[in-house]
């Protein structure tokens, strides 16, 4: 009796533990669910949002203003930043920057400039990687539990800038559903590239620019999502995040933050992804900028590198190197031409501005121009959005009526400069890097500066 | 004065008889009542050790964190699910396993402030060494011994006892806990009583995994001693204590999924300490000779090797398992010698004990103890007369007697550590930020006064952090350990974060305003002997 007693005790406890651990299971949140699994297995478990679109959304431009550059300006600067570029080593930075520019559509009469398909084969299949940089190097691309990993930072042969490749791609098209070729995965899309994406960015990571980006363009109208280590984010929260701390941070002079905020502000348009507060948080920001732009504009018409000093900026001109002031104008005539009119300068400013740059830009050879890519595709695709309309689209068109004639024989009539360019002083291989990558790279011991005077510049020569 | 004496006869004495002979009056109280005189001394140490934490200064950290989350939930009725106090924390998983000490925190704050937390924090310092010594008394018989463990716990843990937090309510339960399971007796309302314990315990901190080791340390070593001895497993499906452990870990295990995450808490306990920004907490390293309770759990430790080698006593399977696993866990992380110090006490105890009783060659006590309602009496005095003078116990005679004012004023007069940055709070941030133009931006404040700021400071100034580490995404944390310590980067991290106004404290950094009068882009704003404040010139 006392045995069958001891008998029931157990069997009714052990239904009470099975009963209560099952309800317990049962009641868990997806996310729990994936914490608890994560603990048991050890091994990182990430169910990411779901992407609702095939293509990315894209931000159109908002004027077509031939006082800012004409048909003719435009072939000329176009002309300059064609991808022509070596097969061997080929830097992801700068095929990333050409793609953003030209599009997945892009193609070319002249022989050895890459296309729109080459270059993003380039990115995405790590055979083409291979083929450019030998076995010795590190894939580009890594296959993850979580997703396809772009290899980022330092590195030789790596992207520069988290979620750039990423981005880039976003800019020029490249559907959701795009083969992706990484080692040891032969069957991934580009949707495990986002995902890995949604994964690994961290809000408070050095550069959140082009994440913010990337997501803004494939996301909506979905506004929350959750990181790999369980953090709700929301674009409010990627927003504020592009707002924070002094303008001067952030890549490229901080004009990649305004570049961001603004493709939110026209996507939030469509989309609202934004609260009211946040809104019009980012609205005044940028308002702000463009008041500080309105004092900063030098009399030739290039706004400098350290504009976010405000007038004093003109007064004080910062001790920097002349191609930092092509990166602030380029980057600023870009995000100026997909936002509202309420947020511009004068109008005249503008055109001052481009009229700087397109003579900078025309005055340099196409070689010269090569090495400083970069920077200088953003001033094609900047002065392309002024013109309503898209390198690709414009080239295409302008090469209906201007065939290529091999070397040496077509030239895309430049408008002479009319004032004197400034002749880069710097390494010609360096890429822009903003003192925040510098800092995040040291801070990563990724590597160390390599000179006092450098702390601030950066320059590798492998970083581009 | 003569004692009062029940179980003999009454001893017969020379008196003047116009005296009444109290040797001749029965004591009336039932047996329950009567207690024995050391019992009474007990409860003399137990009130002296309530005075005597209620009187120590509240300390700066943890404790103003944990309000300010209690305060959070009951405003707000709910538990969050994203961090809700740290604007760099927005959106970070939370996971509260405290929430339950929170909300009774911030309960009793409202009712008595200052005192209030000085009661709670006392009585649990006061219980857990109360059960101890209890246990050991009960299984030695004397009271020394019963002091020494008591000393010893207090002396090993005294730094974990010092930060006011829901971990010592965790303590509370686990020498409950440890004490029930140490009993000479089985008790059937153990197996309401310890699934009720456990599932309070679950919502009111994570120490209840310690809690459950401690079962299952008891059945495990229960049955390996059953093995050892008897050489059958079929013993162990016989043997009354492995089958009651057994299901009592089981049931306890159960009742700690009554919280509101369910299993999901666990694998937070589980999973807690792998935060890499714990790694820079001192609490959080390995246990070390050169930190205090290092050393003090050296020489306890000592005691139980000296003591193993000459104790008569057989040593359990279970006081190895459990002195080994917590003593392990300290090495890992200094934190867990609170758990390793209650049981390393009462055993030491114990085996000095038997050690002590060979020596004198004494023989156990035959005789029962003798006890009276006069012990009962006066130790109830002597408890009554702590609590009154202790500051709750003041705050009670006020309200009372409808002072309220008076109350109000005593509660909050209790001392606060010295880096508890109150005046900064009164004098120089409630007025600014209550301005019409309160500054902008992010303030950064040493981690160490984070939770007292956010308690008591103004609600609109947004705080870089808290001691709440593990919810602070690990990028802020480096940006956060780079400028505390004045790295190369520490003024442009403060930019990127828009940083206008730094709280440094003047205790442990000192050497902050030669960087900040060194940059030039600082104004000293505030200073007192607690903190400094520095505020951007040109705000961001």
């Amino acid at each position: 009796m006392k045995l069958a007693g001891k008998f029931v005790g157990f069997v009714l406890v052990q239904v009470i533990v099975i009963g209560v651990l099952a309800a317990s299971v049962a009641t868990l949140s997806p996310r729990q669910t994936e914490r608890v699994a994560e603990v048991v297995s050890a091994r990182p478990k990430f169910t990411p949002v779901q992407i609702e679109r095939k293509t990315p959304l894209e931000v159109k431009p908002l004027y077509d203003d031939p006082e800012v550059v004409s048909d003719e300006e435009l072939a000329a600067v176009l002309f300059r930043v064609q991808p022509k570029f070596s097969a061997k080593n080929l830097k992801p930075n700068f095929v990333e920057h050409a793609l953003r520019t030209w599009r997945v559509s892009a193609t070319f009469q002249e022989p050895g400039v890459m296309s729109g398909e080459e270059m993003r084969d380039f990115l995405l299949n790590y055979a083409r990687f291979a083929m450019s940089w030998g076995p010795e190097i590190d894939s580009l691309l890594e296959s993850r539990e979580t997703g396809i990993y772009v290899r980022w930072g330092r590195d030789t042969g790596a992207s520069v800038h988290h979620d750039h490749t990423l981005a880039c791609l976003t800019e020029a098209g490249v559907p959701l559903d795009n083969p992706v070729q990484a080692p040891g995965r032969q069957n991934a899309t580009l949707k495990n590239m986002v995902e890995q994406a949604l994964y690994d960015f961290r809000l408070d990571e050095r550069e959140t620019e082009w994440s913010a980006m990337a997501f803004g363009l494939w996301l909506p109208p979905v506004t929350t999502w959750t990181n790999g280590e369980g953090r709700e984010l929301n674009f409010d929260l990627i927003a504020k995040r592009q707002l924070r701390g002094h303008r001067q941070f952030g890549v490229c002079g901080g004009t990649h933050r305004v570049y961001s905020l603004m493709m939110l502000l026209r996507i939030n348009e469509k989309f609202p992804i934004l609260t009211e507060p946040v809104r019009a948080e980012v609205y005044a920001h940028l308002e702000g900028v463009r008041d500080t732009l309105k004092v900063t504009q030098f009399p030739d018409g290039h706004w400098p590198y350290n504009w976010p000093d405000g007038a004093d900026a003109v007064e004080h001109p910062g001790d920097h190197e002349s191609y930092r002031d092509v990166i602030a104008t380029g980057h600023h005539l870009e995000w100026l031409a997909i936002a509202p009119e309420d947020l511009h300068p004068p109008r005249e400013m503008i055109r001052k501005a481009a009229r700087w740059i397109i003579d900078d830009t025309t005055a340099k050879s196409r070689e010269k121009i090569q090495e400083s890519f970069t920077f200088y595709s953003h001033v094609g695709n900047a002065l392309a959005l002024w013109r309503n309309t898209s390198p690709p689209e414009f080239w295409h068109e302008w090469e209906k009526k201007h065939p290529y004639e091999g070397k040496g024989k077509k030239k895309p009539a430049p408008e002479k400069p009319t004032t004197p360019v400034n002749e880069p002083e710097k390494n010609p291989t360096e890429i822009e890097v903003s003192p925040e990558s510098e800092a995040a790279a040291e801070a990563e011991g990724k590597k160390p500066a390599a000179t006092p005077e450098a702390e601030n510049e950066k320059p590798t020569d492998d970083s581009q | 004065m003569e004692t009062v004496v029940t179980d003999s006869e009454p001893v017969q004495t020379e008196h003047d008889p116009s005296v009444a002979d109290v040797t001749l009056l029965e004591d009336k109280f039932p047996e329950w009542f009567q207690l024995r005189a050391s019992t009474t001394g007990f409860v003399f140490v137990l009130s002296l050790t309530f005075v005597f934490f209620n009187l120590l200064p509240l300390s700066h950290t943890d404790l103003w964190g944990h309000l300010s989350y209690g305060r959070q939930i009951v405003s707000e009725r709910a538990i969050p699910q994203t961090e809700p106090l740290m604007p760099l924390s927005e959106g970070v998983p939370f996971i509260d396993g405290a929430w339950l000490t929170q909300v009774l925190g911030y309960g009793a704050w409202t009712v008595g402030g200052r005192a209030a937390m000085a009661f709670l924090f006392a009585l649990s310092v006061t219980l857990s060494s109360g059960f101890i010594m209890m246990r050991v008394r009960q299984k030695t018989g004397s009271g020394l011994f019963a002091l020494l463990a008591f000393g010893l716990l207090l002396w090993v843990d005294w730094k974990q006892l010092m930060i006011v937090r829901p971990q010592v309510a965790g303590l509370v339960m686990f020498c409950g806990l440890f004490s029930f399971l140490t009993s000479k007796k089985w008790h059937g309302s153990l197996w309401v009583g310890v699934p009720v314990l456990f599932a309070l315990w679950a919502n009111m901190h994570g120490s209840f995994m310690v809690g459950l080791g401690l079962l299952g340390a008891f059945t495990i070593g229960r049955a390996v001693d059953l093995l050892r001895r008897t050489g059958k497993v079929k013993m162990l499906l016989r043997d009354r204590w492995v089958f009651r452990y057994l299901l009592l870990t089981e049931l306890a295990a159960v009742a700690t999924l009554v919280n509101p995450y369910g299993l999901a808490l666990h694998a937070e306990v589980l999973s807690f300490g792998q935060n890499a920004n714990l790694a820079d907490i001192i609490e959080w390293k390995p246990l070390s000779i050169r930190m205090f309770q290092g050393q003090a759990a050296a020489a306890v430790a000592l005691m139980l090797i000296v003591f193993y080698r000459f104790s008569p006593r057989r040593v359990s399977t279970t006081e190895l398992i459990l002195l080994a696993g917590l003593g392990v866990g300290a090495l890992w992380t200094s934190r867990m010698i609170l758990w390793w110090a209650p049981v390393a006490a009462y055993f030491v105890a114990l085996h000095g004990h038997s050690i002590y009783r060979r020596w004198r060659q004494a023989e156990p006590a035959t005789e029962p103890p003798r006890t009276a309602s006069l012990w009962t009496v006066v130790s109830l005095g002597i408890a009554f007369l702590a609590f009154e003078i202790s500051h709750m116990g003041n705050v009670t005679v006020d309200l009372a007697t409808g002072k309220t004012e008076k109350a109000r004023d005593r509660m909050n007069k209790v001392a606060v550590s010295d880096m508890t940055p109150v005046l900064v709070v009164d004098k120089y941030l409630n007025k600014v930020y209550g301005g019409k133009n309160p500054p902008t931006g992010l303030v950064f404040n040493t981690y160490e006064m984070g939770d007292y700021l956010t308690f008591a400071g103004p609600r609109n100034m947004k705080l870089f952090l808290n001691s709440h580490a593990h919810l602070v995404p690990t990028d802020v944390w480096k940006a956060y350990m780079g400028i505390s310590e004045f790295g190369r980067d520490w003024e442009s991290e403060l930019a990127r974060y828009g940083v206008n106004m730094v709280i440094m404290d003047n205790i442990t950094r000192k050497s902050s305003q030669t960087f900040f009068y060194e940059s030039g882009k600082w104004n000293l704003d505030y200073q007192d002997a607690t903190v400094t404040v520095y505020v951007r010139k040109i705000p961001i």
